[in-house]
C-alpha cells in the first residue's frame, strides 16, 4: 500500500492505479496504431502509453519502463525490432517468428517488447495491400497505369536495397557494442542504385581509413549468412524470403521510396493502419501481446 | 476547566479486521507528500484516497467520521452499530489550551479494543507533541463509556463535546466554533425535493455536532438545503447574503445562473437563468451535488474541521470538478485548520491534483491502497 510519497508523477500513480498492463510506445502515432491493432477486445485488459518525457524514441521507452516497473509489473515497452540490435539481441530479431519477442536473458531491458520487424512501417508494407492501394490511387485516366504485380515486383527491388541499409546499420550497431565508434548511414540517403553504390564507396573508404573495414564487413556477412542459414534451414519459399526482406528493411525509408516513385503526395498510411487491422497479423499481435503480458 | 483547541491536524488512521482490511493491520499516514527536501513533511492538508472499488476508501472516511460519532450523543456512524467489528484508532495533533496553558497534545480515539492499537508512549517526540490524550470509547445499547486506557485529557475533551454539542453557530465557515469536527459527505449526495410540508423550524444538525453527515438531501424538509436556507433567511444576520454570494460565485457565476434569497411567502428557493426561474430540485445532479458541498461546509463546519468526500468528482464535468478542486484549495488556503479527505476515481483528477507539484498553503498527501484484500 504506497503512500504517495512514493510514487514519483502522475503518469506512474495513474498507472498502479488502472492496475492494468500499460505498454509504453515510442510515439503518440504508435499509440493509436498499435490500439487499432490490438483491437477493442484487449483495450479493457491494457492500455497504450507514450511517455511524457522529454526526448523521443525507443530510449524513453527503456527508461519509462526501468522506472516504473520495480514497483509494478504490469509496465512494458514496444519498440521497433531495430531497438533490440543496441542491446546484443540483432539474432533474436533475425530469428523472430512472433510479432514480439522479448530477450531475458538481459536485466536492461526487461519488460521491453520489440516488434518482429525492423520497425512499425515494415507492418504496414508486409499486411497492408500496399501494392493493391498503389493501384486504386490513381485518376480515373491512369487506371492500367500499373497492376498489382507490377508494382510488386518494384516494391520487391526497392525492398532488398534497404534491406541492405538495414543490415549495414545492424553491423555498426554491432560494432558500436563492441566500443568502436562506427558510422551510421542514414537510410533515406539510398535514393537510387548508383546514390548507394557511391555512399556504400564511400562508407567503406572511411572504414578502410579508421582500420575498421575488416571487422565491419566481417560483420555485416555474418548477419546476411545467418539470415541465408535460416531460409535454408525453414526451405523459405521466395514469397517467405520477400516477406522476411520486407521485415528486416528499414521500412521508413522503403515507404518513403515507393511514394516517390509512385506519388509524392499520396497519404497512404491511414489505408495501410486499416488494412492492417483487418488482416491475420492483428490475432497474431494480439495473442502475443497477451502471451508476453499475461494481459 | 476551559480546552481551546486549535492547528487541528490528523496524523494516522488504524484499522484491524475493519471492512475489507481483514488480514492484517492497517495504517494510514495523512502525511504530506515526503521528497528528499522534506523527508519528513508536515501532516497533509490536502489528501487524495485511491482504490478500485471495494477495497477501503468508503471504510476509512467513514471510520474517521465513526470515531468522532461515538462522541456524539445520541452516537452515530459505523462504529455506534452494536453489530460492528474490529478495532480502530485515529490520531490527531492540535494545540491544546487548558485554563491558560497550551501544549501540543496527541489525541488517540480507539474502539473495539481494550488496549490502544498504536502506542505513543515513548513516541510522542515523532508525533512532535508534548502530551497524550487517549479516549478509549465502547458502545453497549446505545449507551457510550470510557474503555481502559481512557485518560483525564480524553475525558476533558469528550464532556467539552457533550457539552457543546447543538450550540448554534452564528457565523459561516466555522468562524463562531472551535471545537472539532467531522463533515462526511457519502458519494450519494443528491438533492431530492422535499415532499412535507414547509415549516420554518431549525435544521436537522444546525448546532455543533463532532460528526455529520451529509448524504442525499431531502425529502425530509429538516434535511434540505431549502430549509437550511429558509432558517438563514429567518435569522436575518447577513449570513444567507454571504452564503448565496458564495455558493453563486463557486458555482453559477460562468452559467448566467444565480440562487435567489428563499421566498418567504413560499417558504421556497429558486434560481434565476436565462430562461426562467425554477426550484433547487430542478438544478442538475452535478449543480445539486455541489450545493450540497458547499452549502453545508460553510454552514457546518468549525475552526477545526475535517472534510471527508467520497468520490469527490460525483455526477461533475471535467470543467466543475476542476472548479471544485479549486474551491476546495482556496477554502484551505483561508482556513488553515482544516483538512479535506476525499476519494476519485478519475483519472483527470489524479493528473490535475498532481500530488507532487508544491502549492502555497496546501499540503498535499495521498494513498493507493492496492493490496489485495480479503
Amino acid at each position: 500500500m504506497p503512500d504517495l510519497s512514493l510514487i514519483r508523477d502522475t503518469e506512474e500513480l495513474e498507472n498502479r492505479y488502472l492496475d492494468k498492463v500499460i505498454i509504453y510506445v515510442e510515439a503518440d502515432a504508435d499509440e493509436e496504431v498499435f490500439r487499432r491493432i490490438a483491437g477493442p477486445a484487449l483495450a479493457g485488459r491494457l492500455e497504450f502509453k507514450t511517455p511524457r518525457s522529454e526526448g523521443s524514441g525507443f530510449k524513453i521507452v527503456f527508461d519509462r519502463v526501468r522506472t516504473e516497473r520495480p514497483s509494478n509489473d504490469k509496465i512494458f515497452g514496444l519498440v521497433d525490432g531495430e531497438a533490440a540490435v543496441t542491446v546484443g539481441g540483432l539474432n533474436e530479431l533475425l530469428d523472430s517468428d512472433e510479432a514480439l519477442f522479448n530477450l531475458p536473458d538481459k536485466a536492461e531491458v526487461d519488460g521491453i517488447l520489440f516488434l518482429e520487424a525492423h520497425e512499425l512501417e515494415n507492418l504496414l508494407l508486409m499486411y497492408g495491400d500496399i501494392c493493391e492501394h498503389i493501384c486504386r490511387d490513381v485518376r480515373l485516366v491512369d487506371l492500367k497505369s500499373h497492376s498489382v504485380e507490377d508494382v510488386r515486383k518494384k516494391l520487391s527491388l526497392i525492398a532488398l536495397r534497404f534491406f541492405g541499409s538495414a543490415v549495414l546499420k545492424y553491423s555498426a550497431l554491432e560494432m558500436r557494442r563492441s566500443g568502436k565508434d562506427c558510422e551510421i548511414v542514414p537510410a533515406g540517403t539510398f535514393l537510387s542504385r548508383d546514390e548507394t553504390m557511391r555512399i556504400l564507396h564511400e562508407v567503406k573508404q572511411r572504414l578502410v581509413q579508421s582500420g575498421e573495414w575488416r571487422e565491419f564487413r566481417a560483420t555485416f556477412l555474418e548477419v546476411t549468412k545467418r539470415l541465408r542459414e535460416r531460409f535454408n534451414r525453414e526451405n523459405l519459399s521466395s514469397e517467405a524470403k520477400r516477406q522476411h526482406l520486407l521485415r528486416l528493411a528499414d521500412g521508413k525509408s522503403l515507404l518513403n521510396r515507393l511514394r516517390q516513385h509512385y506519388n509524392t503526395n499520396a497519404r497512404w498510411d491511414g489505408y495501410l493502419v486499416d488494412s492492417l487491422t483487418k488482416n491475420a497479423y492483428a490475432a497474431k499481435f494480439s495473442q502475443s501481446v497477451v502471451k508476453h503480458t499475461a494481459a | 476547566m476551559t480546552l481551546q483547541i486549535s492547528d487541528w491536524r490528523l496524523l494516522k488512521l488504524t484499522l484491524d479486521q475493519v471492512g475489507p482490511f481483514q488480514d492484517a493491520i492497517q495504517t494510514f499516514n495523512f502525511r504530506g507528500i515526503a521528497s528528499p527536501e522534506a523527508p519528513d513533511p508536515a501532516p497533509a492538508s490536502l489528501y487524495m484516497l485511491l482504490a478500485k472499488n471495494g477495497h477501503g476508501k468508503t471504510t476509512v472516511l467513514e471510520s474517521i467520521h465513526g470515531l468522532f460519532g461515538l462522541m456524539a450523543n445520541p452516537p452515530i456512524g459505523r462504529f455506534a452499530d452494536a453489530a460492528h467489528k474490529g478495532q480502530a484508532q485515529v490520531d490527531i495533533r492540535a494545540e491544546w489550551t487548558i485554563d491558560g496553558k497550551t501544549q501540543t497534545t496527541l489525541l488517540s480515539i480507539w474502539t473495539g479494543s481494550q488496549s490502544h492499537l498504536v502506542d505513543w508512549t515513548d513516541d510522542l517526540e515523532s508525533a512532535q507533541a508534548q502530551q497524550w490524550a487517549t479516549l478509549n470509547l465502547t458502545q453497549t445499547n446505545g449507551v457510550i463509556s470510557f474503555g481502559r486506557g481512557t485518560n483525564d485529557l480524553g475525558r476533558l475533551l469528550f464532556e467539552e463535546i457533550r457539552a457543546a454539542q447543538g450550540t448554534a453557530p452564528t457565523e459561516l465557515f466555522g468562524l463562531s466554533q472551535e471545537l472539532p469536527t467531522v463533515m462526511l459527505f457519502p458519494a450519494d449526495r443528491r438533492l431530492v425535493a422535499p415532499s412535507e410540508y414547509r415549516v420554518i423550524e431549525r435544521p436537522k444538525g444546525w448546532g455543533y455536532q463532532p460528526a455529520q453527515t451529509f448524504a442525499s438531501d431531502g425529502p425530509v424538509w429538516a434535511e434540505s438545503i431549502d430549509n437550511l436556507l429558509i432558517w438563514l433567511e429567518w435569522l436575518d444576520d447577513g449570513r444567507l447574503g454571504e452564503l448565496i454570494a458564495y455558493l453563486n460565485a463557486e458555482i453559477f457565476a460562468e452559467d448566467r445562473k444565480a440562487i435567489r434569497p428563499p421566498r418567504r411567502a413560499e417558504l421556497k428557493t429558486f434560481v434565476a437563468t436565462p430562461t426562467g426561474e425554477h426550484g433547487l430540485e430542478q438544478l442538475s445532479h452535478g449543480e445539486r451535488a455541489l450545493l450540497q458541498l458547499y452549502a453545508r461546509t460553510a454552514s457546518h463546519m468549525t475552526r477545526n474541521t475535517i472534510l471527508l468526500i467520497d468520490e469527490v468528482d460525483t455526477h461533475l464535468h471535467s470543467k466543475w470538478m476542476n472548479r471544485l478542486l479549486l474551491a476546495l484549495k482556496q477554502l484551505l488556503v483561508k482556513n488553515a485548520q482544516l483538512s479535506i479527505i476525499f476519494t476519485t476515481h478519475n483519472r483527470e483528477l489524479m493528473k490535475v491534483f498532481d500530488h507532487q507539484a508544491q502549492e502555497a498553503g496546501i499540503v498535499k498527501g495521498g494513498y493507493l491502497i492496492e493490496d489485495d484484500l480479503s
